[in-house]
């Protein structure tokens, strides 16, 4: 093996011209599948984070929950979480809404009548957080009792979304209270609290039966031990996310990226494949001539091949410094394109990208002249056959 | 592996055929013959009269329609592709009407081509060595650095010929070597060649038109529409 790759190695440096030409061509090939590769890549990304932003995460869905079943909520959200396990991408997220109820100070009217929000931690604890400047700054009454300003705030965007957007709690404004005032919440008003989950599946499937379904089996057995036989009446399962037309035609346009690099590609494994037809043509009677002195199609088969790996090596080389030269100007693309302020080529991202590169444009530059070249019949190229 | 004491080459009952929209095309009819170590052998015959796939035949290039073909004993009928390529590169050396030197490679490198698929190589050291050994004695040591372009046709034969003695053959066929040569070259090129049985103790067997080249040999064989003409057998 080694021997025959010196040989071809020695055919190589008697052609420099023909390599280096090849090279070029290769290595613009694979510079330009890895630009655009790259390019899509930052491009889809963030298109997804604005999509995500604007319309929330592919398959977010609400399960609301009417009554807590007499469960705490740590036990709540672990059953919920247990059942729904299978079908989402990370944890559930829980919040307890308390039903519109005056939170003004006398004589104040800001306000009026308001859902109270209590967000949960994993764990199933009420999160108390941090000061913000969302806090609504005046003291406001929960339960007929003046709490500090800092006590609630107002729901984000993303907040008011996903929490107060569809499903039971039915408002699209309320405040956002520290875990530490539930306790005020409840005595706010006579009725209960219902209970918010909010799940993603990462799917653009609609799961939205198979999530109602699960939670619905998971709490059967404990709503008929609470006195409520049809515990399907407290589930309603609410799909959150939209934008399903923007987000197609987002995976659209990384299709179309995705076509246009990997066409690149095989045009480059192409242009060597042509190539290489017409050397293997040329050196046919070479590898006649190696075949009467001993070599085995193996052998042919490897001086083929090892040829085209020397070419693909120094275009590897070449297009690490053609991407190194590009660079800033796809930087300067993604700027203006997609407001991508960089663009870095050289990553360790690149590595896998341009070996799977390499190993199509090998594959495609060197399956038909190897084959032609090993069953060619070394006599009809060492002398005329005898007819 | 080859047997010493058997002939450097036989064939029994070999036939080659070829197909043809006209049917079959016998190439080679029931050919049988011997070529002994240390011997030299020519074979006359007109065009189309069998004389290359005779060649082929016992280049292990081509597989006879029937008959068995024994190169220092060994039937390369019971080898697969390998093992002939092997047999090939151990036991044969062969020269080609054209010169089949690669114009890109020195003489040496063209004379060390074998050694490139050999299955028991030496170091490329010692390769290199006996590839300068040959061409000296061939007479052409000189050359070793040269291009093929820029030697004339007789020094590209000889070099044709240390490619095929470099693998040290007990069977060495030259097919038509002095076809492209003018008389003075063919001449010296044909003493080169019927001289390598007494200095390498090869069988050699050359396949000419030439009745002048042939009469040098110990012994000739005339082929006459692919069979072996006994009645010509002389020595």
């Amino acid at each position: 093996m080694r021997r025959v790759a010196l040989l071809a190695l020695r055919f190589n440096r008697a052609s420099k011209a023909r390599v280096a030409l090849l090279s070029v061509s290769a290595a613009v090939g694979m510079a330009i599948f890895l630009i655009v590769s790259e390019l899509s890549h930052l491009s889809s990304e963030d298109l997804q984070a604005s999509i995500s932003a604007e319309a929330g995460r592919a398959g977010t869905y609400a399960i609301d929950l009417g009554s807590s079943l007499g469960m705490d909520p740590r036990r709540l959200l672990h059953s919920v979480d247990a059942a729904v396990g299978p079908y989402i991408a990370g944890a559930v997220r829980m919040v307890e809404i308390f039903p519109p109820s005056p939170v003004d100070c006398p004589p104040g009217t800001a306000f009026g009548s308001l859902p109270l929000l209590i967000p949960y931690d994993q764990t199933g604890t009420p999160v108390d957080g941090q000061p913000t400047r969302a806090d609504v700054g005046a003291p406001v009454c929960i339960g007929g009792q003046e709490v500090p300003g800092s006590a609630a705030r107002l729901p984000t965007v993303a907040e008011r979304n996903l929490w107060f957007g569809a499903g039971s709690a039915g408002s699209t404004v309320g405040l956002v209270l520290r875990g530490r005032y539930e306790p005020l919440a409840m005595l706010a008003t006579t009725a209960s609290p219902s209970y918010r989950f909010v799940a993603v599946t990462g799917q653009e499937a609609d799961l939205s039966f198979q999530l109602s379904d699960a939670v619905t089996r998971e709490f059967q057995a404990t709503a008929r031990r609470y006195g409520m036989p049809h515990v399907e009446s407290i589930v309603v399962v609410t799909r959150l996310d939209t934008g399903q037309a923007i987000r197609r035609a987002a995976a659209g346009v990384d299709v179309v990226y995705g076509v246009i690099a990997w066409a690149v590609l095989v045009l480059a494994g192409l242009g060597l494949l042509i190539a290489e037809t017409i050397v293997v043509r040329d050196r046919m009677w070479f590898f006649g001539l190696s075949r009467a002195v001993g070599a085995r199609g193996r052998d042919i088969a490897t001086l083929v091949v090892v040829d085209i790996v020397l070419v693909l090596a120094a275009a590897s080389a070449l297009t690490i410094v053609l991407l190194l030269a590009l660079e800033p100007v796809a930087t300067s693309f993604a700027r203006n394109a997609f407001q991508i302020s960089h663009v870095s080529l050289l990553q360790a991202a690149v590595v896998p990208r341009l070996i799977l590169g390499e190993l199509l444009v090998l594959a495609i530059a060197s399956a038909y002249p190897t084959a032609r070249a090993v069953q060619q019949d070394p006599l009809d190229v060492l002398e005329p056959r005898v007819s | 592996m080859a047997d010493e004491n058997a002939p450097a080459a036989s064939l029994h009952g070999v036939t080659v055929e070829y197909p043809s929209t006209r049917g079959p095309v016998v190439a080679l009819r029931d050919v049988t013959l011997d070529l002994p170590r240390a011997s030299s052998t020519a074979i006359l015959g007109r065009s189309g009269a069998g004389k290359s796939t005779l060649v082929s035949v016992l280049a292990l290039l081509r597989t006879p329609t029937e008959g068995d073909v024994r190169i220092g004993g060994v039937s390369a009928g019971g080898l697969d592709p390998i093992g002939r390529a092997r047999l090939r590169a151990s036991e044969i050396g062969i020269v080609f009407q054209a010169f089949h030197l690669e114009p890109a490679f020195t003489v040496i490198e063209n004379v060390m081509l074998p050694w490139h698929f050999a299955a028991h190589p030496k170091p490329r050291r010692l390769a290199r060595n006996w590839a300068h050994e040959i061409l000296e004695i061939l007479e052409i040591g000189e050359l070793a650095a040269r291009r093929p372009n820029q030697i004339s046709g007789g020094q590209r034969q000889r070099v044709a010929i240390a490619r095929a003695l470099f693998a040290r053959p007990s069977l060495f066929i030259a097919d038509e070597p002095t076809g492209n040569l003018d008389e003075e070259t063919a001449n010296g090129v044909a003493d080169t060649i019927l001289t390598l049985p007494a200095r390498l103790g090869a069988s050699v067997l050359v396949v000419t038109h030439d009745a002048v080249v042939a009469e040098r040999a110990d012994r000739r064989l005339t082929l006459v529409r692919g069979r072996l003409d006994p009645g010509d057998e002389a020595g």
